[in-house]
């Protein structure tokens, strides 16, 4: 049996360096052990027969180099996951919301869009949905075709169901798609207050002000100092009074942006811009 | 006699207003559009438009199509500068071949946005 | 802050809690040591866990935060429903992938980064279960120049998880039932050894 390559650090860096050059992908700051890991999978699943194979594709091959970057960064998510958090958006924060006159949100990391959707669906039964505009961005521009279309897996609808009932849904959620063969393709007006745009963390800046940014189960993976970074980026692009959610375990308690945001009083991970 | 105008169509107010307060005091005189359609119908209703200072990230119609939109009209001809937050290589290129004739990062660099008007208005 | 102590990586699923709680009492304030837990759990509680295992330690025991350095004298628990990593810095990271054998966290997830960020600094112990977590785990402790501890499966409530690993790891010790000074000289020792 060959044995497996084991990527060693000179070879993620030597890697990750050709990204920057060639692509200008930067993921230097990305956590280490993580991103290790998921290269370290797809060299188990590709097996290249080197190295030095495994890095001259990806340093010559676009299709290839876009593969790497969908393994690499594309998330793992289900519509209204963590259902104590769509309840808090639901009772405490769109209410709020609604006393906006046009209502700006931002899914930065949407991956294939569950999480835009779902919002979506809670703008429209609290009758927001039409004066609403949702940003969905992701590194990835071929994971932003899937939001477009909002097919998901219909294997997947019993779940995401549940979640949303435990959420507080009361509606039948079937009404919200059609089943077409093992997909299910959400209600296109659902997705016209969607707006699609690739955007990368690392290196791209504010594009505009909203009142809500959702960044959930993303920056788990950057190292310390681009969190930091990225924090200050939402930040810059969030409106006083404005409100940040990140996912169930992230914080943004040690950062320098902290001293301006408060934490919600059930303490989700949803903090609000105070000044 | 009709100085020529810019246009600059952002959906981010923030970005309008400092751009405006900027041209302003150094002697240029700008309109603003929210989003394409509206900008579509300014260009329609002023003769005077000399450049169009364009964001790349916009609802309904985004940077892209917009400058299709614009460069098979009538006011094909216009040069059309694109803004965007996006800083990877490779977005220049993208914006040029859409059609754009300059294209420029945000934050805007002033003085390099003061080289291009000197260029491409009377 | 040296890059070379001492961490004790847990990994354990059914029947691992009591295990845990028996040798607590054994770990003493001034071992310069930090504990890592992974358990196999379901959407329980997170504060629970940390509650129940405070009440029989010295040492402080909290639920690992996203880049918090692991420091000693204190013993962090992977929260449900993330997998556990640990960077050469010695902070720890959390990571939202797919589950490794149907598990997150994994204990495989966990020892295989421990194993690559700080080899020879680790000593893993695996305890009882039903399946097979770990094994791969320990191997790359092994490899990287770590020491391994598997609980007697005779002793475990749940024997398949142990059995695996002793079929499969060169092993430095048997954990057997009363015999937890064993361990307890074993990190002593491997403590020595890193300073």
């Amino acid at each position: 049996m060959v044995s497996e390559i084991q990527l060693d650090d000179g070879q993620l860096e030597a890697i990750l360096n050709d990204l920057v050059e060639v692509y200008g992908y930067d993921f230097t700051d990305y956590s280490r052990a993580s991103i290790k890991r998921r290269i370290q999978r797809l060299i188990s699943v590709d097996k290249p027969p080197s190295f030095a194979e495994f890095r001259f594709r990806l340093k010559t091959n676009q299709e290839y180099f876009n593969r790497f970057v969908e393994q690499i960064t594309v998330n793992v998510t289900e519509m209204f996951r963590d259902v104590s958090f769509y309840q808090t958006l639901r009772k405490d924060i769109l209410p709020v919301l609604s006393t906006w006159p046009l209502i700006r949100i931002w899914h930065a990391g949407c991956s294939t869009g569950e999480e835009v959707y779902s919002m979506a669906i809670l703008l429209q039964e609290a009758n927001l949905l039409s004066k609403s505009l949702l940003y969905a961005t992701d590194i990835n521009p071929s994971v932003l075709e899937k939001v477009r279309e909002g097919i998901f897996p219909m294997n997947q609808m019993k779940q995401y169901s549940e979640n949303y009932i435990l959420s507080g849904g009361r509606k039948d959620f079937s009404s919200y798609y059609t089943a077409h063969y093992d997909s299910a393709k959400f209600d296109e007006q659902l997705g016209k207050r969607i707006i699609l745009a690739t955007h990368n963390l690392v290196s791209d800046r504010s594009f505009n002000e909203f009142q809500l940014i959702l960044c959930r189960n993303v920056m788990i993976y950057f190292d310390k100092e681009l969190q930091e970074r990225a924090l200050e980026l939402f930040d810059d692009s969030l409106e006083a009074l404005g409100y940040l959610a990140l996912g169930a375990k992230e914080t943004l308690k040690f950062s320098s942006v902290s001293l301006k945001y408060k934490q919600i009083e059930n303490k989700e991970r949803i903090w609000r811009k105070m000044k | 006699m009709d100085t020529q105008k810019i246009l600059i169509v952002d959906d981010d107010t923030r970005n309008i207003f400092a751009l405006k307060a900027v041209l302003k005091s150094k002697g240029y005189s700008c309109i603003s559009a929210h989003g394409a359609s509206e900008a579509l119908e300014l260009l329609n209703d002023h003769q005077n438009i000399g450049i169009i200072l364009l964001d790349m990230m916009m609802p309904e119609m985004d940077g892209y199509e917009t400058i299709s939109t614009i460069r098979s009209g009538e006011k094909k001809h216009l040069p059309i500068i694109s803004i965007t937050a996006q800083a990877m290589v490779g977005d220049r290129e993208k914006c040029l071949d859409a059609g754009a004739d300059g294209y420029l990062p945000k934050p805007i660099d002033v003085d390099k946005l003061l080289d291009i008007l000197k260029r491409y208005l009377k | 802050m040296s890059n070379k102590r001492s961490i004790l990586v847990i990994g354990g699923s059914a029947g691992s809690l009591t295990k845990v709680l028996q040798l607590l009492p054994y770990f003493k304030k001034e071992m310069e040591l930090a504990i890592v837990i992974v358990f196999h759990r379901k959407d329980t509680d997170d504060t629970t866990l940390v509650d129940v295992l405070s009440k029989r330690t010295e040492w402080k025991v909290k639920e690992a935060e996203e880049k918090e350095v692991i420091r000693p004298g204190v013993i962090y628990i992977a929260p449900t429903d993330y997998h556990l990593l640990i960077e050469k810095d010695l902070t720890l990271s959390l990571d939202y992938s797919e589950k490794i054998n149907y598990c997150r966290p994994s204990i495989d997830a966990t020892f295989e980064s421990a194993a690559d960020a700080v080899g020879e600094s680790l000593v893993g112990l695996l305890l009882s279960g039903a399946n097979e977590d770990g094994t791969k785990g320990l191997k790359a402790i092994k490899k990287c120049g770590g020491l391994v501890v598997v609980q007697d499966p005779a002793t475990a409530e749940v024997s398949f998880m142990p059995r695996r690993a002793i079929e499969n790891v060169p092993v430095d010790l048997i954990l057997q039932e009363n015999r937890s000074e064993e361990l307890i000289s074993l990190l002593i020792n491997h403590s020595r050894e890193m300073l």
